[in-house]
């Protein structure tokens, strides 16, 4: 690791691409940096809750399309947390995986993403309960915050080629013994259940008639979806003017009625029980199952922002509790 | 990169209705650019009226039949169906395809072939019949059973009368209940299936229909001694993407537009209920 | 709660007369308050008063159909029940109601904005709001945190309760002085603080979904065929869906203020659905839900309606 004066480092990093910064509401352009994890998740830099991406018109019976491929520009997202840097790593999975959305990848190209250790967890914060943690070496680089520098690493390709790591002092070994107690300190600091292998009991406990009453509070409003940051769902619709027209992705949500309807009328989840489990399943069950991870970083924004009080956590002890008394 | 999203162009060159009451209506297109698309039976094609919006579409030709055209057939129920029923001869639609996973031909193939449709749910299955019949030769016996509401509403009339000419496939067809005019076999399609009492020796079932259809026909093949991994279906979901990104379209972990449509009853085995 | 109210509850529920109880229960801060169904004696226990129940319990009404339920009700939510009944979402029949005394419900984001700290703990004192956090302990007045809606409160007791709990409420209000503050504005102004304070809505719903009258099958923001209002963030759709839904509202809202604490974004809703209370009020002189049979406003016509808006 590389030990960095905290404005060299910034100077340094605002030459690759604008910077964006960590806040208390979300990443903002020419910001301090706030203390905790912001309420709105990074998702929007890689996938926007509006995107047009066809124009077409219809001169007579005939059709030409357009793609609509924005000029992204380079930016930096400084000081995401490992849960948040997390995230971002997941949604790529779903949308670099074959075959790969163009989109998508222009807009993942232009970010260098810039991890900060987690030093300031937030109330419901979970991210241990599920094997990770807040020093989790993750994104592009890697930084821990001390007083007056940062202690960072490059992790990936992109990472190296951003800033010239040579011209910087190494940290010494007083540093990396510094970084270790903050990290234990935190991760000891973080309520911890134990969800590592909640899949195996979700898979067992589907038909249980318990989720009826876990779901009883949700009513199945969406702010979940929104604020969770790896939630990527999106709807596609055509907007229609005169004699040419756009297609358009938005963001959607498992939680919406609509969402799986069919035009027959038959929905297979019109109960608003089965649209939560699903939701629940898909986070810990079906994503591991496609991809080896938990599609839920443990960033607790689902229950801040839960109008009717609705946790996660509680509804995942739950199970674990039914299940150890089968 | 190719862009998954974008959609190729197809002209309408040829349609018709296919039930009296003209809500089922067959549609043919051709490729702007005179490509001919290879695709398997089972897959499916997003068709988009620009303006209106995307749906899937099982693709009913059979890529091993003559010239270049594809055809669908499409329910009017909807912004899209309307608006592909609307469409006129020489206009212009996106098409997206093929998508999904197709029927596992390679498995069918030296097996029996017990077909059973519901409704307007023949389409694959009527690529499915096409293609084997174009072989007929690589399949043992063929039996259709094919049932819908009322005469009217049975679709691909005037092949079946051709079909039965042949003489080496097994037709049967029935409607729900008695109707004027009709002088064919009247019944459910689960209790015809039950009636007619397919073998399983050798045997690769397809069951494609309305939900209700498939809930009472499955334990009838299980009874008959059909394994679950060799009955198959062909899953109808909402789609968006048609390529597993949006995520609406799942069971379980699996997405109907990516690793379907067509599973095995092994398969999907815990998921009935949801369906 | 009130040990009568226990007592009494408990006996319904052993002889059979109730299967159950709808209630809010209490949490800790930071955890929020929720509903709960209790179907035994022991459940009772759980059930708490709190200037932090934010929600309309009528909206769990639905999840609850054909079973004999005994609910906690204030005056909002015991009107948001006359009005499903009269629109017939619901057998009143079926609903034992308990009016209770309502002290009106605080809005956690205005706690905030006067706690400029990491809160860590929130209690509840006669009408005092105590927070304690890192920037120390201090009592805020719970006049001063009160929700927007119930500045507006047209009703906070329950007379068409089946049994009401004695207490001391808040006084009904209904001076819409915020409202009259927005109408003094000229319109150019008027579509300025409309446009900065709903360009924040990133149409989760959740106003919708939280309201007890919000119940359609299909809502017309969902329907696609044809497509009343459009997807996306541009201000006309969200213009379109705030605006189309308080028309929806008229004469059926009962001002619980539910809409604007569930919002995310903190939007102020009950600007909208303080004004459409003052528009019937005047127009009408009409207030929702007073009755389970009193019809809604806008669905029907009486002789002497004005009609000044027919050219």
């Amino acid at each position: 690791m590389k030990k960095i004066p905290k404005a060299e480092f910034i100077k340094e990093l605002s030459k690759w691409g604008k910077i964006f910064f960590r806040t208390d509401e979300g990443f903002l352009e020419n910001n301090e940096l706030s203390n905790r994890r912001p309420s709105k998740p990074p998702k929007k830099f890689v996938i926007p809750q509006e995107e047009i991406y066809l124009l077409f018109y219809r001169p007579e019976q005939k059709i030409v399309q357009k793609e609509i491929f924005r000029k992204e520009e380079k930016k930096v997202i400084f000081g995401l947390y490992p849960c948040d840097a997390k995230s971002i790593e997941l949604i790529d999975l779903n949308f670099l995986k074959d075959p790969k959305d163009p989109y998508y990848v222009k807009r993942r190209e232009s970010l260098l993403l810039v991890t900060e250790a987690c030093t300031h967890p937030s109330t419901h914060c979970f991210c241990t309960s599920l094997g990770d943690s807040p020093f989790d070496r993750r994104g592009d680089i890697f930084a821990f915050g001390m007083k007056d520098y940062y202690l960072a690493e490059p992790l990936s390709d992109r990472g190296r080629e951003a800033i010239l790591w040579d011209k910087f002092a190494n940290a010494t070994e007083d540093d990396g013994k510094l970084l270790e107690k903050a990290k234990k300190e935190i991760e000891k600091s973080l309520e911890q259940f134990d969800f590592k292998n909640i899949h195996k009991i979700l898979y067992q406990k589907y038909k249980d008639k318990i989720w009826d009453e876990l779901a009883f509070k949700c009513v199945n409003c969406g702010a979940c979806t929104f604020y969770c940051p790896t939630c990527y769902c999106f709807d596609v619709q055509d907007v229609e003017r005169t004699n040419w027209g756009y297609r358009e992705r938005v963001w959607d949500s498992c939680m919406f009625t609509i969402y799986s309807l069919e035009t027959s009328g038959h929905n297979p989840r019109s109960a608003k029980m089965t649209r939560l489990r699903n939701r629940v399943m898909h986070k810990f069950a079906y994503y591991q199952t496609s991809y080896g991870e938990y599609g839920c970083v443990g960033c607790g924004r689902c229950i801040d922002i839960c109008p009717v009080g609705f946790d996660i956590r509680e509804t995942l002890k739950t199970l674990k509790l039914e299940a150890g008394h089968d | 990169m190719i862009n998954p999203y974008k959609a190729e162009v197809a002209t309408l060159v040829r349609n018709n209705f296919e039930s009296d009451d003209r809500a089922i209506k067959t549609i043919y297109l051709e490729f702007e650019n005179g490509k001919k698309m290879e695709y398997i039976p089972g897959q499916f094609c997003e068709l988009s009226v620009f303006g209106k919006g995307e749906a899937p579409f099982g693709i009913a030709s059979s890529p091993t039949e003559e010239g270049k055209v594809l055809e669908f057939t499409a329910n009017r129920a909807g912004l899209v169906t309307k608006a592909l029923h609307e469409t006129e001869i020489g206009e212009e639609i996106g098409i997206r395809g093929p998508l999904g996973n197709g029927f596992p031909i390679s498995k069918f193939t030296h097996h029996n072939l017990v077909i059973i449709g519901g409704g307007f749910a023949f389409t694959t299955l009527r690529s499915l019949l096409v293609f084997a019949l174009h072989n007929r030769s690589d399949f043992g016996n063929i039996e259709v059973i094919y049932g819908a509401r009322e005469p009217g509403l049975l679709i691909y009339k005037n092949e079946f009368k051709k079909w039965r000419e042949r003489g080496d496939v097994n037709i049967y067809l029935t409607v729900d209940k008695e109707f004027p005019g009709w002088k064919g076999r009247v019944g459910f399609v689960p209790q015809v299936v039950g009636e007619i009492a397919p073998s399983e020796k050798d045997a690769y079932a397809v069951i494609c229909g309305p939900p209700v259809m498939i809930n009472f026909t499955l334990p009838v093949m299980l009874k008959l001694g059909f394994a679950r991994d060799k009955i198959y279906t062909s899953l109808e979901k909402r789609m968006k993407c048609g390529i597993g990104k949006c995520g609406r379209c799942n069971i379980w972990s699996k997405y109907v537009c990516k690793d379907g449509p067509v599973f095995s009853f092994a398969e999907i085995e815990e998921l009935a209920e949801e369906h | 709660m009130d040990k009568k109210i226990i007592e009494l509850l408990k006996e319904k529920l052993e002889n059979g007369e109730i299967e159950g109880v709808l209630g809010f229960e209490r949490k800790q801060y930071p955890e929020k308050n929720g509903v709960i169904f209790v179907n035994h004696s022991e459940g009772l226990k759980r059930i708490a008063d709190s200037l932090f129940n934010t929600l309309n319990i009528a909206t769990y009404l639905g999840k609850l159909k054909g079973k004999k339920v005994a609910v906690l009700v204030r005056g909002c939510e015991e009107r948001a029940i006359n009005m499903l009944s009269v629109e017939n979402q619901l057998n009143r029949e079926e609903f034992f109601l308990i009016g209770l005394p309502c002290q009106g419900i605080v809005n956690i984001r205005k706690v905030k904005s006067l706690y400029k700290g990491e809160i860590k703990n929130i209690e509840e004192k006669d009408r005092l709001i105590i927070v304690e956090g890192d920037k120390g302990k201090i009592e805020i007045s719970v006049s001063k945190v009160l929700s927007n809606s119930c500045l507006d409160c047209q009703r906070p007791t329950s007379p068409t309760a089946d049994i009401n709990i004695e207490g001391d409420t808040i006084s009904p209000d209904a001076d819409f002085l915020k409202v009259k503050e927005i109408e003094s504005l000229s319109f150019p102004d008027r579509w300025e603080m409309f446009k900065n304070e709903f360009e924040l809505c990133i149409r989760c719903y959740s106003c919708r979904e939280v309201c007890p009258l919000c119940y359609c099958e299909t809502c017309f923001v969902d329907s696609s065929d044809p497509q009343w209002v459009e997807p996306g963030k541009d201000v006309s759709d969200i213009a379109s869906f705030h605006l189309i839904r308080m028309l929806h509202m008229a004469g059926r809202c009962v001002g619980c203020g539910a809409c604007e604490i569930a919002c995310p974004e903190g939007i102020k809703l009950s600007y909208l659905t303080s004004k459409i209370a003052k528009d019937v009020k005047e127009a009408f002189n009409y207030e929702s839900g007073l009755t389970a049979t009193q019809k809604p406003a806008l669905s029907e016509f009486k002789q002497n309606d004005k009609g000044e808006f027919i050219l």
